[in-house]
């Protein structure tokens, strides 16, 4: 298994993602290769439409985008089937397909998640990205109970988007420490949360390369593909 | 349509307690609360989702802001420098060049833009004028300056002497009042783990909550100034001792009596607090003589470091040295003292 088959985002199966993983191990690079990569024609594992990149975290940095997309726009080049169409691989194209949403707040993530039906048809987009969903969430809420409820309600309209207009919904999460007989690092915003994504891939580091481990899918099996962080992107590793 | 009822200050009225209680409950739950026929209580949530409609632009249209680092190694690694809107943590040891390295990125700051203006937030007196004005001299190679410059400079940097958390906090929660006379574009803080440690030692289960309570509450609020002025901030963490078989801190393995059999220094403040920040560089020492930088979250270059020489003008980095650091773990990268 290739790292572009465990990331791929179809639309035909209509999924929430997790990306979960420790700081530094690679989600936001995963996530800006993505908002790239859904505008690539089909053939080339793209779904020819826009992205809409939720930021909570102030992660979308401008300047690595534009790397990445400097890397996809020299490895686009190597077919020539596509030269007809470079003019629309401009990085003015690219960046302009990428709708960027500042929300520092719960209340602004959900009114935005109520409220995007109009702006995935004038965008045509076909990826949303929450970037990170947990760091809202763990700051607003000292009720569990209200936590676990708007958890939910956003839960729902990221799936019933996804349904309805037919696209992938990418969500990244951190860890927490749980002490329960000993400590034990384990995704944040708990046990009902992790029911809620269909697929779930933990990001890790060693020390020569990265690991992405399939931990849940509806339909492939438990996998780990090792990938590295370049200046043009994230790229399959041979070990 | 009865439009008194248009916005949450009618909360209260139907026992809404908050914005996050609203959106939290089902149109159900919301028509037994109001009485408002389905029609009335579809509009009137639209108008609520509508005030509360985050902000969008196209990546084209992204402008994008940054502070220099006071390294030119590091501005090229970063393509800018510090990007704005982003919190960024400088750790390291005593003696490693924290506040050396923070008063060289502000005098860089100042001296390429006539315009730029800085806030140092001061925890435990390392800020002086004469420190500040002899890194200028050192970074324009003059031996001295005129008076005009030197108030020049000197009036585009605010200096917040905050030796408690309640004054850090009130500082923090009134910046809307400094920023109209002084739109800061860079915040120092030099040292966050002294405010915490001093107010909220970690030394019971309880302190402990009451730590991560804080932290949740700083983390919140840094970003949300951070964002809302589009400015950058950098602040210095300092190391705490992690013991092998402690949690979850060394004090309270010390108050359970056990010992430190195998240690480590590491980054203060958390595992939590390591998510929390956009970029994470170390200040260490290689060897006895050798200082190093380490990269060890950046999301805008790789896990990279190289040796530097602290000089008069601030860090001066030795480009030959530059390696990756791969092995460097995030979250709780070991620092090396002297």
């Amino acid at each position: 298994m290739s790292s572009d088959d465990l990331f791929e985002c179809s639309p035909a199966d209509k999924l929430v993602k997790e990306l979960y993983g420790l700081p530094g191990s690679g989600k936001t690079q995963l996530c800006l290769q993505l908002s790239v990569n859904v505008q690539l024609p089909e053939w080339l594992g793209g779904l020819e439409g826009g992205c809409l990149f939720i930021d909570c975290e102030r992660t979308f940095i401008l300047e690595r985008v534009k790397q990445i997309i400097t890397g996809t726009q020299h490895h686009l080049q190597k077919f020539p089937q596509n030269s007809a169409r470079m003019n629309d691989f401009t990085m003015e194209k690219f960046l302009s397909r990428i709708q960027v949403c500042r929300c520092l707040e719960v209340v602004q993530l959900l009114a935005l998640a109520h409220s995007m039906n109009e702006l995935i048809e004038q965008k045509n987009i076909r990826l949303i990205i929450i970037d990170s969903l947990a760091f809202p969430f763990r700051c607003a809420f000292d009720d569990l109970n209200q936590r676990s409820r708007a958890l939910n309600q956003l839960s729902y309209l990221l799936q019933a988007a996804a349904e309805r207009w037919k696209l992938a919904v990418v969500v990244t999460n951190q860890m927490t420490t749980r002490i329960k007989q000993g400590s034990q690092v384990v995704p944040a915003l708990g046990d009902l949360w992790a029911h809620t994504p269909q697929v779930r891939i933990g990001l890790s580091k060693t020390a020569t390369h990265r690991l992405a481990k399939l931990v849940k899918s509806p339909v492939e099996d438990e996998n780990e593909v090792p990938f590295c962080i370049t200046e043009d992107g994230i790229r399959d590793v041979q070990l | 349509m009865n439009t008194e009822y248009s916005m949450e200050s009618d909360f209260e009225k139907f026992h809404i307690h908050s914005l996050e209680d609203f959106f939290s409950r089902d149109d159900n739950e919301l028509i037994d609360a109001t009485n408002f026929p389905r029609n009335e209580l579809i509009a009137w949530k639209q108008r609520i989702y509508e005030k509360h409609f985050p902000s969008i632009l196209s990546a084209d249209k992204l402008v994008s802001r940054y502070c220099l680092t006071g390294i030119p190694l590091l501005d090229r690694l970063f393509n800018g420098g510090f990007p704005a809107g982003t919190v960024n943590e400088v750790v390291g040891p005593s003696t490693a060049c924290k506040t050396h390295w923070c008063l060289s990125m502000v005098a860089a700051n100042l001296l390429a833009d006539s315009r730029f203006e800085a806030m140092y937030m001061d925890t435990n007196q390392s800020f002086h004028h004469s420190r500040l004005l002899k890194m200028v001299k050192a970074q324009q190679g003059v031996d001295t300056l005129a008076p005009d410059a030197i108030r020049s400079l000197l009036r585009r940097i605010q200096v917040v002497s905050v030796p408690s958390w309640t004054d850090f906090w009130n500082k923090l929660t009134r910046l809307n009042e400094c920023m109209q006379q002084h739109p800061v574009q860079l915040i120092v803080i030099d040292c966050i783990t002294t405010l915490i440690r001093r107010e909220y030692a970690a030394s019971s289960h309880a302190a402990f909550i009451e730590r991560s309570r804080v932290l949740s509450l700083l983390v919140t609020r840094l970003k949300a100034v951070a964002e809302t002025y589009n400015l950058t901030v950098v602040l210095t963490n300092q190391p705490t001792t992690k013991f092998a078989s402690s949690i979850p801190g060394p004090l309270v393995a010390a108050a359970r009596g056990e010992r430190p059999y195998d240690s480590r220094q590491v980054p203060a403040l958390g595992p939590a607090w390591s998510h929390f920040v956009t970029t994470r560089v170390l200040l260490q020492f290689a060897d006895s003589r050798r200082r190093e930088l380490v990269l060890a979250k950046a999301p805008m270059a790789a896990c990279v470091g190289f040796q530097f020489q602290v000089t008069n003008g601030g860090l001066l980095a030795d480009e030959d040295s530059l390696n990756y650091r791969e092995d460097v773990d995030p979250t709780c990268p070991t620092l090396r003292t002297r």
